[in-house]
């Protein structure tokens, strides 16, 4: 066989293993036994032969599955560059940071300027401004959507506001009208931590475009994976060139890897004080870091973003599911709400217990963890509250009364695309036991 | 720049201006990515397989509207063994490989008048921007295009300055021509006092393209004359 026949001959067991080690894996459900997880990556076949048949290029940084995969997300968005990165966190961090470049004069974050955001969420959406010296100013969300009280957005403006930058908590999209108004009013980026929310549509636009810039995380827990893997997105050129710097070490030059002088200025330019004409591929204009994607990773995120609408289409299917089966609960249950105008793509589906409730949400939590469904806290609940983030320089505006009671009442189960409808029945089979021994 | 994409395209026209300067027009195997006036590909005319080092390339301004998606346009002129294989290679139904976009001369200045200052095939990003002009109605600013030719046969894209002129409300043109032939023309190599004479005014930006030598004296002329370095545009490669 010739390197062609081997390679088809390679993928066609990798189709083959797949059916046999991963298929009944993903169909199978005994209910009581089988874990009811919150997420979890959902693949066929197309994801392990891309994976091999990247690894048969063993190109190893990006190349051709990165390029395809970024354009992909480019057109998925409309806009007019997709960056990858290694995680969505790194997407957070590069976004930030891109807003301290000096090649955007005036307008660049400095330390010591204020960013709007919340506390009820990730970490990865603050803690990039932390790490740029920048002054987080906090303001309470609502129990319902659990998203940023939007009506707070002007009050946090001080003379000292760069940025807004906020997270569609679990798919469920913020108030991006109020959002961007604050921002164009005041002159303020707007950046959309889009990570929990592919596929969400706010007035029937995708979130991730109102933005200066958004980014997108590919972890496995979320819309599509590539295992580590984001990507920031923009519109604006300048903002996407300069993100690119931080991904990859600072460079000013652009040029992927393996590549050289794209520009055809490699050695006829004036950098800072180096000698005319230095390699434009060593002259660094920020201080960055190297945060790119290989190609094995965007190898699996091209079959992943192929089976994105149908993902988004179930998310849908089973939060409408969950919440019709607990609505009759809502005597002492919060149900997570969408924002008005959105089309949320979930992450996840929320649950506040109430104060009044004859039980706690560790009452709850405890019994679906018992009966192998997975629970998770609404990640941080009030980050203010961690060590890490306690002794932070920071501005809370209007106080966080709703985000301390999310830290102690609020808990998510999945809607991922890998919840069928008997995993669903048995989760409303288990709340509905467990509100029975309540009785 | 975007997200760049490299792929094969067909070339489906031949445009043979002069034996030294040729017009391809390339059919890519799928739509272009996104790209803006002014901005240059990579074209390889040896076999890629889509994966590993990318064959030798040269770059060329693409000279097609960017709201063209299936099809885009370059003009080459023969200066070195690699143009001279695609004027000896390069036939109606010949496979080439692309990767686009790049480049930073592009029309985002926010001035009100352009001057469009072109030497030969210098033409071409100037021919993708107007052509985008014509294509989306844009006559939100005043354009003088400056145009220098060695002589007749190396004017190019006439049809689409005639339409500029008739179409294009502030729209004017000025030729340059070295040798004789040419109605209109004013007769030498393209010249800066003139033109900042003619053109100036503290809303003017200027771009340039075309030869070194040329952009490089122009851009050199402009700057002695007062013209402030971040109102000049070259598409220096």
């Amino acid at each position: 066989m010739d390197k062609v026949e081997l390679r088809s001959h390679i993928l066609a067991s990798v189709r083959e293993y797949y059916e046999e080690a991963f298929a009944a894996e993903q169909r199978d459900f005994t209910p009581g036994k089988s874990k009811v997880n919150y997420a979890g990556r959902v693949f066929d076949e197309k994801e392990l032969m891309n994976l091999v048949d990247s690894s048969l290029d063993f190109w190893l940084t990006a190349g051709r599955y990165a390029e395809e995969f970024a354009a992909g997300l480019a057109d998925y968005f409309d806009l007019a560059d997709a960056i990858l990165v290694n995680s969505g966190s790194s997407a957070n961090l590069c976004a930030v940071s891109a807003l301290t470049s000096p090649k955007l004069g005036d307008r660049r974050l400095q330390p010591g300027d204020e960013v709007i955001t919340v506390a009820a969420g990730f970490p990865a959406t603050v803690g990039p401004l932390v790490q740029n010296r920048l002054v987080p100013v906090f303001v309470d969300v609502a129990l319902d959507t659990c998203n940023v009280m939007a009506e707070r957005l002007s009050d946090a403006v001080s003379p000292k506001t760069g940025a807004i930058m906020i997270a569609h908590t679990l798919g469920n999209p913020f108030d991006l009208d109020t959002a961007r108004e604050v921002a164009d009013a005041h002159g303020l980026w707007l950046v959309e931590d889009n990570c929990d929310a592919l596929g969400s549509r706010y007035g029937g636009r995708l979130t991730g475009t109102f933005g200066d810039l958004a980014t997108v995380s590919f972890y496995p827990a979320h819309h599509i994976t590539t295992g580590e893997g984001g990507c920031v997105v923009t519109g604006n050129r300048e903002l996407a060139k300069i993100v690119r710097s931080f991904r990859d070490w600072g460079r000013d030059c652009y040029c992927e890897g393996g590549e050289n002088n794209t520009c055809g200025r490699r050695f006829n330019q004036q950098f800072g004080t180096l000698p005319f004409g230095y390699d434009h591929k060593y002259v660094y204009s920020h201080i960055g870091y190297n945060l790119k994607m290989t190609d094995m990773q965007a190898a699996v995120g091209c079959a992943q973003l192929e089976k994105l609408p149908a993902f988004i289409e179930a998310r849908r299917r089973n939060y409408d599911a969950l919440y019709s089966g607990l609505a009759k609960y809502t005597d002492e249950l919060i149900l997570f709400q969408p924002t008005p105008k959105s089309e949320p793509s979930w992450f996840a589906f929320v649950i506040t217990v109430k104060e009044n409730s004859r039980f706690t949400r560790s009452d709850l939590t405890a019994f679906l963890e018992a009966n192998r469904v997975e629970t998770r806290y609404l990640f941080c609940g009030n980050l203010l509250c961690h060590p890490a983030f306690i002794d932070i320089e920071h501005r809370v505006v209007g106080g966080l009364e709703n985000t301390d009671f999310i830290a102690e009442n609020t808990f998510f189960i999945g809607v991922y695309p890998g919840l069928d409808g008997a995993r669903l029945e048995y989760i409303l089979d288990t709340f509905a036991t467990f509100f029975d021994k309540q009785a | 720049m975007a997200v760049v994409r490299k792929f094969r395209a067909l070339v489906v026209e031949v445009d043979i201006h002069t034996p030294e300067v040729i017009t391809y027009c390339l059919q890519p195997e799928k739509s272009l990515p996104r790209f803006r006036a002014g901005q240059f590909l990579h074209l390889a005319l040896d076999e890629f397989d889509g994966s590993g080092e990318w064959p030798d390339s040269r770059t060329f301004s693409m000279a097609s509207s960017p709201d063209c998606r299936d099809r885009v346009r370059i003009t080459i002129s023969r200066v070195g063994a690699f143009t001279g294989r695609m004027v000896d290679e390069l036939v109606i139904g010949s496979s080439v490989w692309l990767k686009l976009p790049y480049g930073e001369f592009t029309f985002s200045d926010p001035s009100p008048v352009y001057v469009l200052i072109a030497g030969g095939t210098g033409l071409a990003p100037f021919a993708s921007y107007l052509e985008h002009c014509l294509e989306n109605n844009i006559a939100d600013r005043t354009l003088h295009l400056f145009y220098g030719v060695c002589g007749p046969r190396h004017l190019l894209y006439c049809s689409l300055i005639n339409r500029c002129e008739r179409e294009i409300a502030d729209f004017t043109l000025t030729l340059y021509s070295e040798a004789p032939g040419i109605d209109g023309a004013r007769a030498g190599r393209l010249d800066a006092g003139m033109i900042f004479a003619e053109c100036h005014s503290p809303d003017t930006c200027y771009y340039l393209s075309g030869p070194l030598a040329m952009v490089t004296s122009i851009g050199d002329s402009l700057r002695d004359l007062g013209v402030a370095h971040d109102r000049i545009h070259i598409d220096e490669w």
